[in-house]
């Protein structure tokens, strides 16, 4: 892949690049352009990173051993609370949508910039405040309801910073609902001439099934947090039991919210795993359309099954029954997507590069993950294994295993035109080695001790489990390998590496006939599309052409 | 992907208004518009979560919550009804003047509606008062007394929780609505820029919306 | 993207008539609840907010003459919030059947706090003598009110940090 591949021609007099336009810290804090607001995401998000990966290790020291030695059972809950809120609502979430997503959207659809550059400039400060809100939740003692927030304890009972926390929680969601909203008014009305429905790029796809979930499920859990909170606070009643309230209406309308979440983390992984697959087997994708609706499909069937985190909780056999088929659904789009992926490998002349060994640590991890949520979608099995190490390992294979791989593929993938530098490629690959061993080696072993009847959330455990928790703690050593070396040589990449060409991936896309880094409006003149996504191979993609036109 | 330019870099509007990654005025008051219906939307869901919650122990409780709501007063909440009305009335013909460019209009008009909404917001203070000297306020010192004086705290904790995050909307609206104000005492709108009054009037009737749902929910159900 | 967009420009007239209209359902739905109608009544007055809340959308927010994006966007929004309310009512409603004793409301909830504070006037309001009979399934829900013990003076339900 190293033959960069760039018949486009460039035009003459590109502008200045974003990176140096502009200087002094002010022009980074007030700036409006979409690409630099996507480096203060990424910036923000690799320090809440650090953080969350801190209490990740506190976890796994934890539990090397069966007795609680490093960690009383109170501050054990604190840990894996924080570890939870900071990753889920301040990495997992935004990761890939407000940092790739917010850099490469309007430039893969021809577009200067976001449709609202200040709303999406507020959506970071908004994520800093809630980030701040957070910290402070951690330094004035910290929480320990677990990132669920479930009542009656979180609103009654737990005696820890949990109001602070729970805002933080809450202005992170607008955050989200606001990167969102710009996304889907930025794919219905900035797309450049041309650009059709049809022709947008996968991630684009991913990206607006993604919004669509950001803007109708995040303000159910805002409103429903800002409930506790008010429970909390005042005295109000809402899910009180004392006074008749229900604590199972929490789970409803928490995971009304934190179900089609998981989709948020995981839709704009695939819109990046659907690029990188494409650019390294060299063929135009299998199945586009497929890819395209499955993206939306699974937007709107994530939102009816939300119960299915809920059968053992009190809710009704029959609605037990009926979220159990209808997560079963799900499973569909998701395996549509798996299959289109193996379809376009097949018979492509596939490299190897990293971002491509992170798409197929990718799939080996979803894959897992997506079928043991099988698993736990039947009610029989869940009943078992209910609230016990299977479930974290299953969706730490869905959330980390498939998003952070996703995110960190695109990440190299990207990385050229973000910085304009070429990361050294070997330490690349190695990276996504370590990761992919590492993580298998820290979760699979969490499915047997799940299997074995060891429940989650406990900082000390029978002996038997020694072992299985021991590789899972050594795994953990060997992941962090392997998230540390890319934060390294991603910085020395912006010192010492070679000056990346506009395309060196030889890869299709708008973002790619643009220099590398862009200039600050991306194009000096608007592009007119001509051509379907991905028209790697001329004469195969005539072939596939048009019959799925708008 | 692209083989050809185009360039419109020589079309883009000389309004000052104009934001430079349209490519001119009618996309940006296209998307802007679209923007805040999708913000509505979000609103939907955010109200909706309380409705939810409303509807369930309304279903659950009817009794508790007729006898909680003979606390509100009627009067009180149909001419606030009427007022929030009359208020999207004004507010609605404000955005028929910037559509025609009339500033001066859109001022008076958007006065009128600014006014209407404190009345509103008074009559609100004046409710809440009611309620905290009669110790309904959800909490310790909750009391309505007769058999449902538990289940009454729910209906009460949504009666704050709905009106109050409402009046919040009002209040933010409000203070939108200055900012406007000011805007058209500065001649800012045109028969070809109007959008930001039309995004303020949807926000505005949005607001009012919520509020014919409140008024039979909470007054009307006992 | 470029040809000229044609708003709609709705006389005076229109409004008026739109906000004539919501006057009279508000006096409408008013006067509706004060006749009993049973259950009806709550439909009748969702009924009619329904009414109003779409007069208002379609005419003062100009739903009516917008592009089909924006009636989507609408239905969209509404769309969820049927979701939400169906999915989250189908599970309330199935309690208990299947033989399954899960009916949260049949255990009642635990009743506290029947004595006033001190210093409250009590409405009025005998705890045992006044109130309409609970309806048949709230029956038990209810009943622990009238024989409660005097409970622990409003234990409060929270807590200071």
């Amino acid at each position: 892949m190293s033959s960069a591949v760039n018949t486009l021609p460039m035009p003459e007099n590109v502008g200045e690049s974003y990176l140096t336009k502009g200087k002094g810290v002010m022009s980074w804090l007030l700036t409006k352009d979409h690409k630099r607001i996507a480096l203060l995401y990424l910036l923000s998000i690799t320090f809440m990173s650090l953080l969350g990966g801190f209490f990740a290790a506190l976890i796994r020291l934890e539990l090397i051993t069966p007795g609680g030695d490093l960690l009383s059972a109170e501050s054990y809950n604190k840990t894996f609370t924080m570890h939870g809120v900071i990753m889920v609502f301040f990495i997992l979430i935004p990761a890939t949508p407000a940092v790739l997503g917010n850099f490469l959207m309007p430039i893969m659809i021809g577009a200067r910039d976001l449709a609202l550059p200040r709303i999406n400039l507020l959506s970071w400060y908004i994520y800093v405040l809630g980030a701040a809100f957070t910290l402070f939740s951690m330094l004035s003692g910290g929480v320990d309801t677990g990132w669920t927030f479930y009542t009656p304890y979180s609103s009654t009972y737990a005696n820890s910073a949990v109001i602070t926390a729970a805002l933080g929680a809450f202005i992170s969601g607008f955050s989200s609902i606001l990167t969102g909203l710009n996304f889907i008014v930025t794919v219905h009305k900035m797309r450049a001439p041309g650009m059709t429905w049809f022709r947008l790029p996968l991630f684009v796809w991913a990206h607006y099934a993604t919004a669509l979930v950001q803007i109708l499920g995040t303000p159910v859990v805002a409103m429903t947090i800002l409930l506790v909170a008010l429970e909390r606070l005042f005295g109000f009643s809402f899910f009180n039991p004392n006074t008749g309230g229900d604590p199972i209406l929490f789970q409803h309308m928490f995971w009304f919210y934190s179900h089609p979440a998981v989709y948020i983390m995981i839709l704009p992984a695939m819109g990046v795993i659907s690029e990188l697959v494409t650019c390294f087997s060299r063929k135009k994708v299998f199945g586009y359309s497929f890819i395209a609706m499955s993206s939306v499909s699974i937007a709107v069937i994530g939102f009816i099954i939300w119960g299915h985190h809920m059968y053992v909780s009190g809710q009704s056999v029959y609605a037990g029954m009926v979220f159990s088929i209808l997560t079963f659904i799900v499973a569909i789009p998701s395996a549509v997507k798996v299959f289109n992926w193996t379809a376009t490998l097949y018979k492509g002349s596939i490299s190897y590069d990293a971002p491509m060994l992170y798409a197929f640590g990718f799939f080996g991890l979803f894959l897992i993950g997506g079928l043991t949520g099988l698993f736990c979608a039947n009610v029989a099995v869940d009943l078992h294994i209910h609230d016990t190490y299977f479930i974290v390992a299953h969706f730490h294979y869905i959330m980390v295993g498939g998003a952070i791989m996703g995110y960190l593929g695109g990440l190299h993938f990207w990385w050229p035109k973000i910085t304009g530098r070429t990361y050294p490629e070997l330490a690349g690959r190695i990276s996504a080695i370590f990761v992919f061993l590492g993580f298998n080696l820290t979760f699979f072993p969490q499915f047997l001790l799940g299997y074995l009847g060891m429940p989650r959330r406990y900082h000390a455990y029978p002996e038997e489990f020694q072992i299985l928790n021991m590789m899972s703690s050594a795994g953990a050593s060997v992941l962090a390998i392997g998230y540390t070396l890319p934060m390294i040589y991603f910085v020395w990449s912006l010192f010492a590496g070679p000056k990346a060409s506009a395309n060196p991936w030889g890869a299709k896309g708008l973002e790619w006939t643009i220099p590398s880094p862009p200039p600050l409006e991306n194009f000096t003149e608007i592009p007119i599309v001509t051509e379907e996504a991905y028209a790697y191979a001329p004469e195969e993609a005539e072939e596939h052409e048009v019959k799925h036109h708008v | 992907m692209s083989s050809q330019v185009l360039d419109h870099s020589a079309a883009h509007p000389a309004n000052p208004n104009f934001q430079h990654q349209f490519e001119d005025l009618n996309q940006q008051y296209a998307s802007t518009t679209f923007g805040m219906w999708v913000f509505l939307v979000q609103e939907i869901l955010f109200f909706g979560a309380l409705f939810c919650a409303y509807a369930i122990y309304r279903a659950t409780y009817p009794e508790a919550y007729a006898a909680a709501s003979h606390h509100l007063d009627v009067t009180l909440g149909t001419f606030n009804t009427v007022v929030l009305i009359g208020s999207s009335l004004t507010m609605a013909l404000a955005v028929r003047c910037a559509q025609l460019g009339r500033n001066k209009g859109v001022l008076g008009y958007l006065f009128t509606t600014f006014m209407l909404g404190n009345v509103f917001l008074g009559v609100k203070v004046v409710e809440y008062s009611d309620k905290f000297k009669h110790h309904l306020v959800p909490g310790a010192n909750f009391y309505m007394g007769g058999p449902y004086n538990e289940q009454a705290q729910i209906y009460f904790s949504m009666y704050f929780a709905m009106t109050g995050m409402h009046a919040l909307h009002m209040i933010i609206g409000a203070g939108l609505l200055i900012f406007f104000m000011w805007k058209a005492y500065n001649n800012t709108y045109s028969t070809e820029y109007y959008g930001p009054i039309e995004i303020m009037g949807l926000y505005w009737h949005f607001v009012d919306i919520v509020w014919i749902f409140l008024f039979p929910m909470l007054y009307l159900i006992a | 993207m470029s040809e000229h967009h044609e708003h709609h420009i709705a006389p005076k007239s229109m409004y008026f008539t739109i906000f004539g209209a919501l006057m009279a359902l508000t006096f409408l739905t008013v006067a509706v609840a004060k006749v009993d109608l049973g259950r009806a009544n709550v439909i009748v007055a969702l009924a009619i907010a329904g009414v109003k809340a779409s007069l208002v959308v379609l005419w003062f927010m100009h739903v009516k003459h917008n592009t089909p994006l924006i009636k989507l966007t609408v239905g969209v929004g509404f769309l969820w919030l049927v979701f939400l309310f169906v999915i989250t009512f189908s599970d309330y409603l199935s309690r208990g059947m299947m033989g399954w004793p899960q009916n949260w409301g049949a255990t009642g909830p635990v009743i506290l706090n029947t004595t006033p504070p001190p210093g409250v006037e009590a409405h009025g309001e005998g705890a045992a003598s006044h109130g309409p009979a609970p309806a048949a399934g709230h029956a038990e829900t209810a009943a622990p009110a009238h024989g409660a013990p005097p409970a622990p003076a409003h234990t409060p339900d929270t807590k200071g940090h």
